[in-house]
């Protein structure tokens, strides 16, 4: 039941999006979000969504992922689209009660859906075609100026991977101390909300205690293994800049002029 | 044969008022270098407790420790003497780092400062002593326990340490699993001369040692050859440890005129000094 | 005597229809006599822990029923709650279960889950600790500040106290030292003596199932390879070691024994067994 949550998934592979660097991927990530922003009339949005399939096509991840990613935002989208199309005001189509649905509301509603839809779809590619740790090296570098403010982003870094490490461990370890509980009779699935909360307090604490064990556990182990934080650390992989990263820049650049200049167009 | 691990007598308690109750009680040991010592003991023997100064996880309350000549009360040495006696500990899932299994190899040399390129040989290396090299990039929790151990010695060895300790590293471990934990510390030992201290309460996995150290309240109660240990069967009954069955099989012979050596721990062994037994009228 | 669970021709597939697709129990058919002591023995992955799931309605099967005295267990929800109390299933390191402020609060929960009424909870929890060798003064003290091995007793005891019909136990003495495991041995003995208790554990330990069990049930890629009295099983032992299966030390022995040319059976599992016929051999018995 819970090792159905797929947390940040990565699906291994070879394609040109899962060997760019992460720094780019991610760069490039925040740079589409934004443009989906900037982005206004029908032309604009038409390229980001062009962008987005082919982006996907790229990546060679099966598109029923993708649709995948897009089910748990699906009442987001419906509840911003209809919020849209009531509150924006224009020229009535249709209006019953206290609501009236104006040609604007309707216009606006589409596109707000469409932005959140390219949004997930976009971001849940990167995380499909980039490792956990990838994408955590690619965090921890690209705040590295943040250090010399004594901000703790190694620490930060560090605590990322160990909580991607261990997440699949707590999954499971929950599923156990469930079975577990239900074996001495109790009962998670039946009475009221107060009820139901109070019978996950036999799960809660055994899993409070073995994080914290673990943890323990983990911190000497670290210390074992000469841990003394980010100081003089080198690493195994080393991100590193490719042509595939150059080229991807130079589209990225060309996708931004795009926006903007259709967004002049359309106006 | 140099020796890499000396303490001398070595006291410890967790409580640090006087008069309170020793762990560790007057440990005068001494491992040589390229040795196997298995320590022998049920839980609450110390044993642990042993280990955990091998590895500067523990300071004596009394006594020294030495580890390759450095004395681990030295804080200066900590990351030597850390770096020279890898340790693996019981629960495989509670020391992996990261979230790749070539990533967590290489965690020790990171925080080294090794350069990548001679990382990334160590890591090699390391996977390939204790076969995991296939398993390079997977992900470490979809591996068995028995990988999961392997892959936390293959951590320590990328520190190249002359000494592995190891505290209880088959505990949670099923049969198959054991075994090969058991086959990769044997081969570190015999073709890498690794020094290896195996903490265990499994006495067929001491039975696999050059050495047997068996602790009772914080004391070394016995100390010699696996075959000199197991062969003193009622004083190793009498500290609740059990002896291979071999060994027992051969006891129960004796005790009906039987005149057996009680020194055959392999199969092998046992059997053709049975075999004599039946032939000898 | 009656059969108290049988297991009819069950099947488990995890993750059906996705590619994860895994057929963790094939067609397993059991039957498990009132009173008897079964040991389950198989590798990691050989559908053992699946398989005993099913006995107290944890886990339903793809295929095939569950009865206890006769009675399908997922007729209904009633009959799945029933099953919870009549086969009282211990996980392995049931320590980690352990949640309540108090040892006895805690041995509690089982049977207050079960409706019991305060004096009848109370005789089974101070039952239940005496049997699993917990002392009155411990009962008052928090699980988390026992050790390993005292926490394991809290655990079998919680179990206890819920006095199901059958005790299915999962590795119940792993990662215990041998003075541990001697303990936990007797314990479940002593249990299944009072109560008559059936018990059916799962081990990895050739050994400790041919002392403890009179009948072995061995598994093998989801499906019961061998099942009957450790003699029957034990006269296998070629076949358990070619399926990657550990035999008794002793019985290797005298596998070699018979390879060299002694008049030897294999079907030896326990020393006092082998030593009893090596005498008789040599014609001091």
């Amino acid at each position: 039941m819970l090792k159905d949550i797929t947390l940040g998934q990565y699906f291994p592979g070879e394609s040109v999006m899962h060997r760019l660097d992460p720094r780019t991927k991610l760069v490039a990530l925040i740079v589409y979000v934004v443009m989906l922003f900037v982005a206004k009339g029908t032309a604009s949005y038409l390229l980001c969504a062009v962008c987005a399939a082919v982006l996907i096509a790229m990546s060679r991840v099966a598109p029923r992922l993708i649709l995948k990613s897009l089910k748990p935002v699906i009442v987001i989208v419906i509840f911003t689209a209809v919020l849209n199309m009531l509150y924006t005001p224009g020229r009535e189509l249709v209006s019953f009660w206290i609501f009236k649905i104006t040609a604007e509301g309707v216009y606006n509603g589409v596109f707000m859906a469409v932005r959140i839809i390219m949004l997930v779809a976009v971001t849940s590619l990167l995380t499909y075609t980039t490792s956990p740790i990838a994408l955590t090296d690619a965090i921890e570098h690209l705040l590295s100026p943040l250090k010399k403010l004594k901000v703790p982003v190694h620490e930060f870094a560090m605590m990322m991977t160990i909580a991607l490490r261990f997440i699949p461990t707590l999954i499971e370890e929950t599923d156990k101390i469930m079975s577990a509980q239900k074996a001495r009779g109790a009962d998670f699935e039946s009475g009221n909300l107060l009820r139901r909360a109070k019978a996950l307090i036999p799960v809660l604490v055994p899993l409070f205690v073995s994080a914290f064990r673990r943890a323990d556990e983990l911190a000497v182990a670290m210390e074992c293994r000469l841990y003394h934080g980010g100081e003089g650390r080198t690493r195994l992989n080393v991100l590193r800049f490719s042509r595939l990263d150059a080229a991807a820049a130079v589209l990225v650049i060309c996708f931004v002029a795009g926006v903007v200049l259709l967004n002049r167009v359309s106006l | 044969m140099p020796e890499i691990i000396k303490t001398e007598s070595l006291c410890f308690s967790y409580d640090e008022e006087e008069g309170a109750q020793l762990v560790l009680s007057d440990i005068g040991l001494s491992v040589e270098a390229g040795d196997f010592v298995a320590v022998l003991g049920h839980n609450g023997s110390g044993k642990s407790t042993l280990a955990k100064h091998f590895n500067v996880i523990l300071l004596p309350t009394s006594g020294a420790v030495y580890v390759d000549g450095m004395n681990t009360a030295d804080a200066e040495r900590l990351f030597a003497i850390r770096g020279t006696a890898g340790m693996v500990f019981q629960n495989p899932d509670n020391q992996i780092v990261a979230t790749v299994v070539e990533e967590d190899v290489a965690f020790a040399c990171e925080n080294m400062g090794v350069p990548q390129a001679e990382i990334r040989a160590r890591v090699d290396a390391a996977l390939e002593a204790v076969g995991m090299t296939e398993y390079a990039r997977h992900a470490p929790h979809l591996l068995s326990g028995g990988q999961k151990q392997r892959v936390a010695i293959a951590g320590v060895l990328a520190m190249e340490p002359k000494i592995l300790v190891m505290d209880e590293p088959t505990a949670m471990l099923d049969p198959s699993g054991r075994a090969e934990v058991m086959n990769a510390v044997k081969k570190l030992n015999r073709e890498k001369g690794l020094t290896v201290v195996l903490i265990t309460h499994h006495m067929d996995e001491a039975a696999q040692a050059r050495r047997v150290v068996v602790m009772e309240r914080g004391k070394v109660v016995m100390d010699g050859t696996p075959e000199d240990v197991f062969s003193q069967v009622e004083r190793v009954r009498e500290l609740s440890l059990a002896v291979p069955q071999t060994v027992e099989l051969e006891y129960a012979l004796n005790a009906h005129g039987a005149n057996l050596s009680l020194r055959d721990l392999s199969v092998e062994d046992c059997a053709r000094e049975i075999m004599k037994y039946l032939g000898a009228d | 005597m009656e059969n108290i669970l049988v297991v009819e021709n069950l099947s488990h597939i995890y993750s059906a229809g996705t590619p994860f697709e895994k057929k963790a129990v094939d067609g397993v058919s059991l039957s498990v006599r009132r009173g008897e002591i079964a040991a389950l023995i198989g590798h990691t992955g050989s559908g053992k822990s699946t398989l005993i799931q099913h006995f107290n309605g944890l886990l339903r099967p793809s295929e095939g029923r569950v009865l206890i005295n006769g009675e399908d267990i997922f007729e209904s929800k009633d009959t799945v709650r029933a099953a919870r109390f009549a086969v009282g299933l211990v996980f392995q390191y049931p320590e980690y279960q352990l949640f309540e402020e108090t040892v006895y609060k805690d041995i509690a929960f089982g049977p207050g889950n079960m409706g019991l009424d305060s004096a009848e909870i109370d005789r089974r929890v101070r039952e239940s600790a005496q049997i699993a060798g917990i002392a009155e003064d411990v009962l008052e003290k928090s699980p988390f500040e026992l050790s390993g091995g005292q926490k394991r007793r809290v655990a079998l005891a919680g179990i206890f106290a819920m006095e199901p019909e059958v005790l299915v136990l999962d590795e119940p003495m792993a990662g215990l030292d041998p003075a541990g495991r001697e303990d936990v041995f007797r314990f479940i003995k002593e249990y299944k003596e009072r109560h008559g208790t059936t018990v059916i554990f799962v081990t990895h330990s050739m050994e400790d199932a041919a002392r403890m069990a009179e009948r072995l049930i061995v598994m093998r890629g989801g499906s019961v390879m061998l099942d009957g009295t450790p003699a029957e099983v034990f006269a296998h032992a070629e076949e358990l070691i070619a399926s990657g299966l550990d035999v008794p030390q002793v019985t290797r022995v005298f596998m070699r024994l018979r390879e060299l040319g002694a008049p030897v059976d294999t079907a030896v599992y326990t020393v006092p067994q082998a030593a009893e016929l090596l005498l008789r051999l040599k014609g001091v018995r």
